[in-house]
């Protein structure tokens, strides 16, 4: 096992009635450990689905899909759970904070279930969120939420890092700041971070691009030198 | 609707959201039917009784005389206005036995126009010693069909004046309209308790009066028997027979008094007779011994005449076995003798033929003697002439003698003579003095003719000496020769005569021999004739001992038939002295009872005595007195929890109502759809919830009074209009408005503000976050939800009603059962510790008291006893009198080892004294007043006191006023009359009890025993039937729990869908995700249940007051357990919920999470 990620021949059938439509046909990609991966793809490409397998969310019809040495695509019931629960760190685009916990609380609500988690005040505090840990998520901007999210996910101290449309939900500079956030996390803490996103201007900060085109990889390339995220315009 | 898209999207709606319809649908449905069908059992069950009692001709009146009715009174009875028809009946409480069994049994005839009997099993009696038992009795198996019952008196009336028959034959089983119950209620007599009813023919009872009359009233079956106007008709008509009812009994007075001393003069009459016949009887056995006497003397005799014939027997027997060896020794002689004589024969013929030669010799001799004796003649010839002449000269000579003797004695006569005086010379002397010279010449003539003769005569000598020479001479010879002839004619003569006489022997030897051979045959005959008549003697003898034997047993039996006549005389004297003796008292009784006798009363009941009939009418109330509460209750929750369903229908849909909006359709368009939505499913539910509740419901309660009254063949449960109705509005009114309620703010919000998902509830800090020391201690996910508790705030006080109210009722229903049997406990065993009661009529013989204390002082069962007065009396204070008993004991000391007095509340004790009453508590609030007020006390209509409460003591089951005895005396100026021994005992065993019951009732004067083990127990069965009901509301409230719970927790995670999965996401195990949710549901719960318990106690008290009747105090008290069971039923249901839940969180998708927020 060469790869720390390392997806072969992933397929992803829906039965709908008699006929099979399948979300993802045929996935191969590989990202190295401590790699800013980009998977892009217009809506309806299956990234979602990739993800959504990637994440333990769901399984693959067929497949393998390794993850740090170990084919997660054959995890079922608990053991998935358990490796969401070890070894993924997930950043939705609506950020799914508890309304009901602050900040601190809803970064705490991961770390109770986890086996090495780090300590939650500083990881928001290095998300930039120090003093703002006791307000609700009503009381806070989108971005300071998707803040707290990844904070939430960042705590767990995961394998990997995945985030769906991280700043679908954002205004322009704060998505920008929030990518930031994600690629100095990449680069200080050496995290796999692996960003979902339709939007195919953000690749250039990526090590690594995967395209994504009718349930298949239609291109992946290293990118040799990525680009900081302030130097993107889109 | 006229906008097709909208009919169509609606019906869209309801098939995609079937589920929330369905549930909506039920709810309402669930509403309905507990409402409406516990609403209705009360009528249903009224409806079923009133059905039965029509249709069993069941009577409105029962008229009842305490000197029995008549035919004539019944007549006047049918013609008060009103009344439909009556009956003539007979109904007696006797004992029967049936085996070993003593049972105690109502005793009816066969009623045949009312009362109507049902026959479940054989047939009704047909002859007049055939019957019907009650089929309670034949279930429990105290006699079945072929069983024979005899029936005897169980009071002093004897049983030939009740009952013509006293043996009757089961033929069937039936059941009476009187009895719907399983109770058969008490009795008089016996134990005291009823073993059931029997019915036989009218014809087999002998009674010379009829023991009730039944009535019915025009009208009255049209009525339901449970309601007012039924009562009002009946008791205008029950006053219209009140009236009549003084002139019949004065009647009837005299009729019996007539009746009476026509018995006792018959009766006086009979005790004649029977001493008429007891003097006869003892005649006859007067007789009877005397015939004894002389049968013995007989025997005896016979005995005698027995040895007498058996001595004479063996008399006879020696002599003729004497007899028999004389003849056989005579026949031994009879041949001797032969023997003999045939050798006496030949000597005989030797002896003549000696004898022929002996005679031929003589012959010879005579002739050779011949000559001599001729010349011998001669010479005799001359001496005898010589002879004869010497002797004529003797003879002259001794003449002359003679003639010279005589006048030689005449001349010495004569010479004496002259030798005396002349003078003394006799008669005759001169004369024969005179003759002396003749007599002298004679003398000397005589001497001269004597001296001749003397010469011839020696001449004559001289010749005869020469004869008497010659003679002399040959007379020697011929003498000697003649001697020895004769000598040999002698000796021959003897040899002949010998011979002869041989002869004459041989001959007489030969008669004799044949005369005793004749004689012989002769005994030998006569031997026979012996032995024959020895033998007729014997047999004789034979028949005279067995006839003596015979006469012996004849005699025995004779004495032992006497001896038991004698016995029987004995007895049948003693008998029948006592039954005089007895008629005798009876007679004097009867003149006293007769002297005594009071003009009868009537007794005008109604269907009120009938104890099935109340105690079925107060159950039917008690359960519309549930119905009154409950199901309101659970009508509410299933409001609530339609109006939260409605509220999240709108709100799902709040995009859609924004966009129809937005395009323009009105609020009334948009609104119809959720109202539609809400009616729909809660009419249609509505429907079903009261068919089923109305269906169902009334007919679990009375099946499950089934088990009380197996009797009810109806179970009729129509739907009730009203009820229908009520609940039916009360459903589709509650869920529409719930639904318009819900659709109204959104129907008033901008459809751009609707477009846009609604902002999320944002968090809050609680309240409890200020108290730092508690919320530090709580962890992370306590304290999210505590926060999530109080953020939904409809789901909170959703659930906390919810589940507070299944509480509530599962708390309400076991304290209903506590409280009920409580009346059991705290009546029976706390307040009453007293063991038995005897009741004794307080006007017996003072002896016969005497004689009840001593037993009950002398009885080692009874370990203490006490005196006391209870009578009824009637309270009031200026409004409805209420029926009371009043105690009166005869030491207050000692009243509290018997009764407690005592606050039912603070448990203090009480004690009665002078100043005031106590009276129980119940009474006290029925009546409205308290310590220090006062009330009236009335027995009958007379008697009015008045006295002042001091306290007021705790007591369930009746009415109780106590008093003390010196309180008594004042207010009513006499001595209290005891009637009561309140007694404690040593056991209360029901073998032990019985026993008791059984002494105790024997003694005269005591007319009850009863044991508080029995009044508890039949409180008890009474009070049974709630069981059915609570569990019948443990179950509902299951339901109810169950359905909140789970509609509350559906909303609760359709709501938080998006959350639930991220949790998912961030890798929570189901177990975790479920926990997180289950955390809020267990505070919900345990919330919601400390609520219920608190709406439960209220509730409960509420449910109490009106279960309960007059009479009855319910406790009201719930025990802990039942805080408990509540408590924890809740928690099952609770937990059966979540467990139910957690499969519906494991289907979350996670990719919800992934969503944007709607």
């Amino acid at each position: 096992m060469k790869h720390f990620v390392e997806l072969r021949g992933v397929r992803k059938i829906y039965h709908m009635g008699e006929v099979d439509i399948p979300a993802v046909d045929g996935i191969d990609f590989e990202i190295e450990k401590g790699e800013f991966a980009v998977i892009v793809g217009p809506s309806g490409a299956g990234k979602t689905t990739v993800l959504n397998i990637l994440g333990g969310m769901d399984t693959c019809t067929e497949g393998e899909v390794w993850v740090d040495g170990r084919d997660v695509g054959k995890l079922r019931g608990r053991q998935l759970t358990a490796y969401r629960r070890d070894d993924i760190g997930f950043v939705f685009q609506f950020y799914n904070l508890v309304q009901n916990l602050t900040a601190l609380e809803n970064v705490e609500l991961a770390l109770q279930i986890c086996k090495d988690p780090l300590d939650a005040r500083q990881v928001l505090e290095e998300v930039g969120l120090g003093k703002r840990t006791d307000n609700f998520p009503a009381q806070l901007s989108g971005g300071e939420q998707q803040r707290v999210a990844i904070a939430r996910a960042l705590a767990k101290n995961p394998k990997l890092l995945l985030c769906d449309e991280p700043t679908g939900a954002l205004d322009y500079n704060t998505g920008k700041a929030i990518l930031k956030l994600l690629q100095d996390t990449c680069r200080e803490k050496g995290m796999t971070v692996v960003v979902i996103t339709h939007n195919s201007a953000i690749a250039p900060m990526a090590d690594r691009i995967i395209k994504i085109r009718n349930g298949r990889v239609s291109s992946m390339k290293l990118n040799e030198h990525p680009v900081s995220v302030e130097t993107i315009e889109w | 609707m006229k906008k097709k898209a909208l009919r169509k999207e609606f019906y869209m709606e309801v098939r995609k959201t079937l589920n929330r319809f369905l549930s909506l649908l039920l709810i309402t449905a669930l509403g309905v039917a507990f409402f409406s069908g516990i609403r209705a059992a009360q009528p249903d069950m009224e409806l079923s009784a009133d059905t039965y009692y029509d249709e069993s001709r069941l009577m409105d009146i029962s008229v009842q005389g305490t000197l029995g009715m008549t035919e004539e009174d019944a007549e006047s009875i049918a013609a008060v206005e009103g009344v439909e028809e009556v009956m003539l009946y007979y109904s007696m409480d006797m004992f029967g036995t049936l085996g070993t069994k003593r049972l105690n049994l109502q005793v009816m005839s066969v009623p045949d126009t009312m009362n109507l009997l049902t026959v479940t099993e054989g047939r009704l009696p047909e002859a007049e010693n055939e019957c019907v038992v009650d089929n309670q009795m034949t279930a429990e198996g105290i006699c079945q069909i072929g069983d024979t019952i005899s029936l005897s008196s169980a009071t002093d009336t004897d049983t030939e004046d009740i009952l013509g028959v006293t043996e009757f034959t089961v033929v069937g089983e039936v059941t009476s309209p009187y009895y719907l119950s399983l109770e058969r209620g008490t009795t008089s007599i016996g134990n005291g308790t009823l073993s059931g009813f029997l019915v036989i023919p009218e014809s087999a009872f002998s009674m010379d009066y009829y023991t009730q009359i039944c009535v019915r009233v025009k009208g009255a079956a049209e009525l339901d028997c449970f309601g007012s106007a039924y009562e009002d008709l009946v008791d205008s008509v029950a006053d219209r027979i009140k009236e009549i009812a003084d002139g019949r009994c004065e009647i009837r007075y005299t009729e019996i008094q007539e009746e009476g001393r026509q018995k006792i003069a018959d009766a006086e009459e009979e005790i004649a007779d029977a001493e008429t016949q007891l003097s006869d009887a003892a005649q006859e056995l007067a007789d009877g011994r005397k015939e004894l006497e002389d049968a013995r003397q007989e025997l005896a005799d016979g005995k005698q005449e027995l040895a007498d014939g058996e001595a004479e027997l063996a008399e006879k027997e020696q002599e003729y076995l004497d007899a028999r060896q004389k003849t056989s020794d005579g026949w031994e002689q009879a041949d001797k003798g032969r023997k003999e004589i045939i050798t006496a024969e030949r000597q005989l013929e030797s002896g003549w033929a000696q004898y022929e030669e002996g005679k031929k010799q003589i012959e010879d001799g005579y002739a050779a003697l011949e000559p001599y004796e001729e010349q011998y003649a001669q010479l005799e010839e001359a001496e005898g002439q010589l002879q004869a002449g010497i002797s004529q000269l003797q003879e002259g000579m001794a003449q002359i003698q003679a003639g010279m003797d005589q006048i030689q004695g005449l001349l010495d006569q004569i010479a004496a003579l002259k030798e005396l005086p002349e003078e003394a010379w006799p008669e005759g002397a001169e004369e024969l003095a005179a003759k002396e010279d003749t007599l002298r010449e004679q003398l000397a003539g005589y001497q001269a003719q004597y001296t001749e003769l003397e010469s011839q005569l020696a001449e004559l000598q001289t010749q005869l000496a020469a004869c008497q020479e010659g003679m002399a001479q040959l007379g020697p010879v011929i003498e000697e020769t003649k001697a020895q002839l004769s000598a040999g004619e002698k000796e021959l003569a003897e040899s002949k005569a010998q011979l002869d006489e041989a002869q004459a022997q041989i001959d007489a030897a030969n008669g004799t021999i044949s005369k005793s051979v004749e004689q012989l045959s002769e005994a030998e005959d006569e031997l026979a004739d012996a032995e024959t008549q020895l033998a007729d003697g014997r047999a004789e003898l034979e028949d005279a001992r067995q006839e003596i034997a015979d006469g012996e047993n004849e005699i025995a039996d004779g004495e032992a038939e006497l001896a038991d006549g004698e016995a029987e005389y004995a007895d049948k004297k003693a008998e029948a002295d006592e039954k005089i003796a007895d008629a005798k008292a009876q007679i004097a009784d009867g003149e006293q009872e007769l002297a005594d006798m009071e003009v009868p009363e009537w007794y005008v009941l109604d269907r009120g005595y009938i104890a099935s009939y109340v105690d079925y009418g107060q159950n039917a109330e008690r359960i519309g007195a549930i119905g009154k509460v409950f199901p309101v209750i659970f009508f509410l929750v299933a409001a609530l929890v339609c109006l939260t369903t409605m509220t999240r229908m709108v709100e799902e849909e709040r995009t859609q109502i924004g966009t129809l909006k937005a395009l323009g359709y009105g609020r009334g368009s948009i609104a119809a759809k959720y109202i539609l939505y809400a009616l729909l499913s809660s009419l249609l539910g509505s429907l079903i919830g009261l068919v089923a509740g109305q269906k169902s419901l009334p007919a679990v309660i009375m099946m499950a009074y089934r088990i009380l009254y197996p009797d009810l063949p109806y179970m009729l449960t129509p739907l009730n209009f009203q009820y229908s109705v009520m609940a039916t509005a009360a459903a589709v009114l509650c869920t529409t408005l719930a639904a318009w309620a819900a659709c109204y703010k959104e129907l008033f919000a901008v459809p751009a503000e609707l477009m846009r998902p609604a902002a999320p509830k944002a968090g809050k800090r609680v309240l409890l976050e200020r108290v730092t020391f508690i919320w530090k201690r709580l962890n992370f996910s306590r304290k999210a939800s505590v926060r999530n508790l109080i953020r939904y705030k409809k789901r909170f006080f959703m659930t906390i009603f919810g589940i507070g109210g299944c509480t509530a009722l599962l708390l309400v229903g076991f304290g209903l059962k506590d409280s009920v049997s409580y009346l059991g406990v705290g009546q029976f065993e706390k307040i009453f510790t007293y063991d038995a009661t005897v009741s004794f009529d307080a006007d017996a013989e003072e002896e016969q008291k005497t004689e009840l204390f001593d037993a009950a002082a002398s009885d080692d069962r009874i370990i203490s006893f006490t005196k006391m007065l209870e009578t009824a009396v009637d309270v009031e204070t200026d409004g409805a009198p209420k029926s009371a008993y009043l105690v009166v004991p005869e030491k207050e000391e000692e009243l509290d080892g018997y009764i407690h007095l005592q606050d039912r509340k603070t448990g203090e004790k009480y004690e009665l004294d002078d100043n005031g009453i106590i009276i129980s508590e119940k009474l006290a609030s029925l009546l409205d007043v308290g310590e220090g007020d006062t009330v009236v006390l009335s027995s009958d209509d007379t008697e009015h006191v008045e006295a002042r409460i001091s306290h007021v003591t705790e007591n369930y089951f009746m009415h109780y006023v106590y008093m003390s005895r010196e309180l008594y005396e004042k207010l009513y100026g006499e001595e209290p009359e005891w009637n009561m021994l309140f007694l404690n005992t040593a056991q209360t065993d029901e073998a032990f009890e019985n026993q008791v019951q059984e002494d105790y009732m024997d003694l005269d004067g005591v007319t009850g025993v009863t044991f508080i083990s029995g009044m508890a127990e039949t409180v008890d069965d009474m009070l049974g039937s709630m069981n059915i009901v609570i569990a019948v509301l443990v179950v509902s409230a299951g339901m109810l729990a169950f359905i909140v719970l789970y509609n509350l927790n559906n909303i609760n995670i359709s709501e938080r869908k998006r959350e639930l999965a991220t949790l998912k996401v961030l890798g929570f195990f189901d177990r975790e995700v479920s926990a997180y949710v289950n955390r809020e549901n267990i505070m919900l719960t345990v919330i919601g249940t400390a609520v219920g318990l608190l709406l439960g106690v209220a509730l409960h008290r509420f449910v109490m007051t009106t279960v309960e009747t007059d009479t009855l105090m319910f406790g009201r008290m719930i025990r802990w357990y039942s805080y408990l069971f509540s408590v924890l039923l809740t928690f099952v249901f609770s937990v059966i919920v979540n467990g139910v839940q957690y499969f519906k969180l494991q289907k979350i998708d996670m990719v919800e999470s992934l969503k944007s927020v709607e």
